[in-house]
């Protein structure tokens, strides 16, 4: 084992008694809710990173495929076979231009037949914390972002929710998921119009809750149904899509239904977002 | 002075990384923890007091970048920088053998402490913290990546003279 100058085992350890105890202070005040950060200014952080090293090295990669594709054009055999993986890797790089072009085009055109104001973001990064999910875009307050704005994403020509903005900083925004348990927005039946609350569960993946609805509305609800925001709240528009119906569970002792809803969004999938931003008469 | 500013710039650098490109990669349901990584080579090189003091640092930047409590994982990454470094010279670090097993250690160390600090707080996450195939594929990605980086983090740290 590890020894200090006087030979005794495990040095260090009132520093470390008392950086232990340092954080275990500040999970007990920030779990009360007595201590309350403002963590906006690092938010930028990764969008930096993002911008001036990950970005130029792309580009960098390129210009050193190019100059290689000049010098292997040395030697008749040679030049052959390499032009031919040239242009395979070429191909692989078109095909991944023609991908991102066509969704950028999909993005722009439905950009276009949105009525609401609103911002296209792109996810930079995602939480660095293994058991939170988290997503960074690259807009921030200098384009209008707001905390609790709403944030959704295309779907079938129509706009599903995603989760809403939680943390702002100049360039870059901090989102979380609607299956975030500290997420919860007014939501109806797009068919029947029965309303009700969804809330997230905290599971990646897995169903949102739908609580509040009466049980009179159990013959005109079926399964696949799909449900929309009500405006309910002010902060999100009617008819956002959010997810389509599942199981309902109905208590004797409760006078609502407990339904589950499957997110429309797969959140693994998602790379361009909408950011919805009021108007500037309404801030 | 030197070494402190490689450490604080390779912990910087990896916590970006995994916040960027590491979560994009296909396939993967969960990145590797390249921080977890970086920290148990540190705690290896330098020793306990050390790895505390980077696992401090580290843990509340991402406290501060993460929508999780702040001290969550500057108390995870606390404990598991200075428990790594407690066995600093008992350890022969190679570049194949060791590096997967310490790593492989850590990350089931790392999950079991946060299983406990999660449920002693009340706090609630989104992710699975054990027996899931998110935390398998993380834990086979931190053992099949961690040669590599205790192989980059060597030279980096030789170029200073101190890794042997």
């Amino acid at each position: 084992m590890e020894r200090d100058s006087q030979g005794q085992p495990f040095w260090g350890w009132p520093s470390f008694v008392i950086l232990l105890v340092l954080n275990l202070t500040l999970l007990f005040l920030t779990q009360r809710g007595i201590l309350s950060l403002e963590r906006t200014i690092t938010l930028n952080l990764p969008t930096l990173f993002y911008e001036k090293v990950i970005r130029p090295m792309e580009s960098v990669g390129n210009y050193v495929g190019v100059r290689n594709y000049v010098a292997e054009l040395e030697g008749e055999n040679q030049r052959l076979q390499k032009e031919i993986q040239t242009l395979r890797q070429v191909g692989k790089g078109y095909e991944e231009l023609l991908r991102e072009n066509t969704l950028l085009r999909e993005q722009l055109e439905f950009s276009q037949t949105l009525r609401v104001n609103h911002l296209v973001a792109e996810i930079i990064a995602k939480d660095p914390g293994n058991i939170f999910a988290s997503l960074l875009i690259d807009k921030g307050t200098d384009q209008g972002v707001q905390v609790g704005a709403p944030v959704v994403a295309p779907y079938r020509q129509q706009l599903a929710l995603v989760g809403k903005v939680v943390k702002v900083s100049s360039r870059s925004a901090q989102i979380i998921p609607l299956f975030s348990d500290t997420f919860h927005i007014a939501s109806r039946f797009q068919k029947s119009r029965f309303e009700g609350l969804i809330s997230g569960t905290g599971q990646r993946g897995s169903l949102l809750v739908m609580n509040y609805v009466p049980k009179t509305a159990l013959p005109e609800i079926q399964e696949r149904d799909t449900i929309i925001s009500s405006g309910g709240d002010s902060r999100y528009p009617e008819g956002i899509y959010i997810g389509s119906m599942g199981k309902v569970t109905s208590k004797d002792y409760s006078t609502s239904l407990e339904i589950e809803v499957l997110p429309y969004i797969n959140f693994e999938k998602l790379e361009y977002l909408f950011v919805l931003i009021e108007e500037e008469e309404d801030l | 002075m030197k070494v402190g500013f490689l450490t604080f710039m390779v912990l910087l650098v990896s916590l970006l990384l995994k916040m960027t490109v590491l979560q994009f990669i296909p396939f993967l349901t969960s990145p590797p923890d390249l921080v977890l990584i970086t920290l148990v080579y540190i705690s290896c090189l330098r020793g306990s007091q050390y790895g505390q003091f980077s696992g401090a640092f580290i843990g509340l930047l991402e406290d501060i970048l993460s929508v999780s409590p702040l001290g969550l994982h500057g108390l995870i990454r606390t404990v598991t920088g200075y428990g790594v470094g407690i066995f600093k010279g008992h350890l022969v670090v190679d570049f194949i053998l060791i590096p997967p097993v310490v790593v492989t250690a850590a990350t089931l160390f790392r999950a079991l402490l946060t299983s406990l600090v999660v449920w002693g707080f009340s706090i609630s996450y989104s992710k699975p913290i054990f027996l899931s195939t998110a935390f398998l594929t993380e834990m086979l990605a931190n053992a099949l990546l961690a040669p590599f980086v205790f192989f980059i983090l060597h030279f980096l740290f030789k170029a200073l003279g101190e890794a042997k």
